[in-house]
């Protein structure tokens, strides 16, 4: 690509795809749908956050999905041992993209109190996590309050980068990533692209 | 003499009992409850749900929430470092370094002292297992991050809870701190937080809330 025409988008990209950006980001945070996944006890106090009293559907992500092909959300409720590694990563790669995964809990966290043989020790071995919440069980309060959070960081992300040529950044590249510094980094690797 | 059982036969029974009366009513009595419900909450005669981030359930007087380190007069952990709390723990999630404290009557304090709340299943042993009051529980709960390292809380971030008037004391072993007290941030960043923030829906109460303001608390001593 030109400079000149590189500068033209990146001069008027700024707004469109902060608009699009917001949009998309929008919409993605009002519907996310989870998976029907539980493993253990966590998923009690799932169901108790998707029940009447706590009522997730006021967020958008009370449509627990059966299948992984439909859903946006994995939510790790419970201890997840060895043996079910495997399947959590297999449902995890079934999900498509874009998708977020919370550790509900200690045991999906870190392993909780079950540092043993036959416990995986965090699930964030296996599937990339979001959010973590602690708690064992964290109380439905604690899990919609993770949900908040990870809306909150659903909405820092670029989907639009994409379509504008600035490379396909993954999550991992843009979280955590002030605004400042997420320009640089995409100039810097224009640079590399250009040298290359 | 051996009583001999009644026997029933269930499907003569209900061929016996069945009538066309029966066979209508016993589906509108069920629609009339569900009916009656459908009214009840379109009406908003009857609203279980709490919008959690604007209402809050009242939680107990002896929740287990995120831990609290007290503090002695001087605003020092009152912690000795006896690792009674580590012993207990089932789930390993606290660690300590002790270090040699210059008053001798005192002998030992924490230099760190971390708990990692990933881990913690907040089981309160450790406020159960301590000497000294030096570990005790808040209602806190809404404790999330994005990455593991973020939950694992030093003495600073276990001492000072800037978030501890929303929540209250959680479990601890006697209702008023006897020797401790607690350490805080400054009185403004608190009211910044709280303003307009929750309300406790008191009609879900299960078990009376005891109000908690550490403010006045500090105050009275």
């Amino acid at each position: 690509m030109a400079k000149e025409t590189q500068e033209i988008i990146e001069s008027s990209s700024g707004i469109i795809t902060s608009t699009v950006d917001f949009v998309f980001n929008w919409a993605r945070k009002s519907a996310l749908w989870p998976m029907t996944f539980g493993l253990a006890c966590c998923a009690i106090e799932m169901m108790a956050t998707g029940a009447s009293r706590f009522d997730l559907d006021r967020f958008g992500a009370g449509v627990f999905r059966p299948s992984p092909r439909q859903s946006d959300l994995m939510i790790v409720a419970g201890t997840p041992t060895l043996k079910m590694g495997p399947v959590i990563k297999r449902v995890w790669d079934q999900m498509p993209e874009p998708k977020w995964c919370i550790a509900m809990g200690a045991c999906a966290s870190t392993g909780g109190p079950f540092p043993t043989y036959s416990t995986l020790q965090g699930v964030d071995r296996i599937v990339p996590v979001d959010v973590y919440i602690p708690g064992c069980p964290p109380r439905p309060e604690a899990l919609l309050y993770g949900l908040m959070r990870l809306q909150d960081k659903i909405m820092q992300e670029h989907p639009t980068r994409f379509i504008f040529g600035r490379g396909n950044l993954s999550q991992q590249d843009v979280e955590g990533e002030p605004e400042t510094e997420t320009a640089e980094t995409a100039e810097g690797k224009e640079n590399g692209d250009a040298a290359a | 003499m051996k009583k001999t059982p009644k026997v029933v036969n269930v499907a003569d029974r209900a061929r016996e009992e069945a009538s066309v009366a029966k066979e209508i009513l016993g589906p509108l009595v069920g629609m009339k409850l569900t009916l009656t419900r459908m009214v009840e909450n379109m009406t908003g005669k009857v609203d279980p749900t709490i919008r959690y981030p604007e209402e809050r359930r009242a939680y107990s007087d002896r929740y287990r929430g995120a831990h609290i380190l007290t503090a002695r007069e001087d605003g020092s952990p009152r912690c000795v470092a006896c690792y009674m709390c580590a012993t207990a723990c089932p789930a390993d999630c606290i660690y300590i370094e002790p270090g040699e404290h210059p008053d001798p009557l005192i002998e030992k304090y924490p230099t760190r002292f971390e708990i990692d709340m990933l881990r913690c299943v907040f089981c309160g042993f450790c406020v159960d297992a301590c000497p000294e009051e030096a570990i005790i529980m808040s209602r806190e709960t809404e404790i999330c991050a994005f990455g593991r390292g973020e939950t694992i809380w030093g003495i600073d971030r276990l001492m000072k809870r800037p978030e501890l008037p929303e929540f209250g004391l959680g479990y601890r072993p006697n209702k008023e701190l006897v020797d401790s007290r607690l350490a805080f941030v400054p009185k403004e960043k608190v009211q910044k937080r709280l303003a307009g923030r929750v309300t406790m829906k008191e009609d879900v109460e299960m078990i009376p809330h005891v109000t908690f303001d550490p403010l006045k608390e500090s105050e009275k001593r």
